[in-house]
């Protein structure tokens, strides 16, 4: 199973490679419990930074399409295939769609929410 | 002339053969196959340099592999004439099989040289903008068995107690078994480190299939593996024609060395990496616009 990626493509390169891994998943192509290369070698085969790589792989495995097991190595998770089916782009547009509706029906403006979101996410307490 | 020494000539001559001409016409030969079967025409990313330029490459192996060849003849007379059990002269003919096995693996490392650097014209006249990856890994164990690995360390270890307790089983240590002890294990780091590089470094050849790849990892592996137990074995070999006077027959264990050195390097390539299972494909100019 092989993947492909375009250094000239707008979307990240971390991005394509977690998309052409999900879509390796989806497709069937690699079962769970398939041990992936290491991020040294995809990262030297496709002529990438390690950061790169690690980068899409912690992503991977914080959506548990991936689990890394000690010095085994890097694994396909068992619930990939369902898992690849969650979008936490959408889920966090839509949970952010309906506090902002909520905002706006209490009649906080725009920019007051403007405001207090880039508060929220610069306060790092939080 | 004594029965050992008529042994000897017998294997000193299959040496100057097997090294310089045989194998070395061999791989001319794959050479030519390949540009037979495979031309810029038809074949362009795999020349990334005027076909003239392979064929002076060609000459050039062939010149020096042949003046390789003369000279074995040519010592492979002097020490007839010498008849090499006869004094003075004993020592010499001793050493040349090795010192003449040096000079005959000047070419071959003239033509890994030779190949690193079309890789790298390879991939510096290649203009693709995709990449490609296989998401297999490479694993020691994949490419080679355990067993291999336990086999080359165990040979070690008992060349290195062979050195230390050889002959009366009391431990010995001089600077002559630090020397040959250090470049064993500087021998096998070589070895190791070819084989990581193998695994986690840059692939040379951009357009390589993967399965190419992956059957060539599983050669390289095997051979330097093989080739480090050869290494231990010559020298356990070497102590103990020392040791228990068998003076005579380490002549011919170093010349028989270089032969299977030989045999382990190009002859398994040849006999592995056959023309008809590569693919030759990916270097056609409609070949898929995707770095492999």
């Amino acid at each position: 199973m092989e993947i492909m990626i375009d250094i000239e493509d707008s979307t990240p390169l971390f991005a394509q490679l977690i998309e052409q891994i999900k879509k390796a998943v989806l497709d069937d192509k690699i079962k769970p419990g398939t041990a992936l290369p290491s991020i040294r070698q995809l990262a030297s085969d496709l002529q990438l930074n390690t950061k790169t790589v690690a980068k899409a792989y912690r992503l991977l495995e914080r959506d548990s399409v991936i689990q890394t097991r000690g010095y085994r190595g890097t694994f396909v998770h068992p619930d990939a295939k369902a898992n690849c089916k969650v979008d936490l782009n959408e889920w966090v547009t839509d949970k952010l769609s309906g506090m902002i509706s909520t905002f706006r029906e209490s009649g906080v403006t725009d920019s007051e929410i403007r405001i207090a979101f880039a508060n929220v996410m610069n306060n790092r307490s939080i | 002339m004594t029965y050992f020494n008529f042994l000897f000539y017998l294997v000193f001559a299959s040496q100057v053969f097997l090294v310089s001409f045989y194998y070395p016409n061999r791989i001319l030969e794959r050479t030519r196959q390949v540009v037979a079967k495979f031309p810029p025409q038809s074949h362009p990313k795999l020349y990334p340099k005027p076909l003239e330029y392979y064929a002076k490459a060609q000459r050039n192996y062939r010149m020096i592999n042949g003046l390789i060849f003369l000279i074995g003849l040519i010592l492979l007379g002097t020490v007839i004439s010498w008849d090499y059990n006869s004094g003075v002269n004993q020592k010499h003919a001793e050493a040349m099989p090795l010192f003449y096995g040096i000079v005959q693996f000047f070419p071959f490392i003239l033509l890994e040289l030779s190949g690193f650097k079309q890789f790298k014209l390879m991939r510096e006249a290649d203009k693709r903008t995709t990449r490609k990856a296989t998401l297999q890994p490479r694993r020691l164990f994949d490419f080679i068995s355990p067993i291999y690995i336990w086999l080359a360390l165990i040979t070690f270890l008992s060349y290195v107690l062979f050195e230390l307790y050889m002959p009366d089983l009391r431990f010995h240590w001089d600077s002559d078994a630090l020397i040959r002890i250090s470049s064993l294990v500087v021998c096998n780091l070589l070895f190791a480190a070819i084989i990581l590089w193998n695994i986690y470094g840059k692939k040379l050849d951009p357009y390589q299939a993967s399965k190419d790849r992956i059957r060539q990892t599983e050669f390289t592996f095997k051979s330097l593996v093989f080739t480090s137990m050869a290494v231990s074995l010559f020298f356990i070999a070497t102590i103990i024609v020392d040791e228990f006077g068998f003076d005579k027959i380490e002549i011919i264990i170093n010349s028989l060395y270089f032969q299977l050195v030989a045999l382990l390097g190009a002859g398994t390539m040849l006999r592995n990496l056959r023309i008809e299972n590569i693919d030759f494909d990916v270097y056609k100019e409609d070949a898929a616009t995707t770095k492999a």
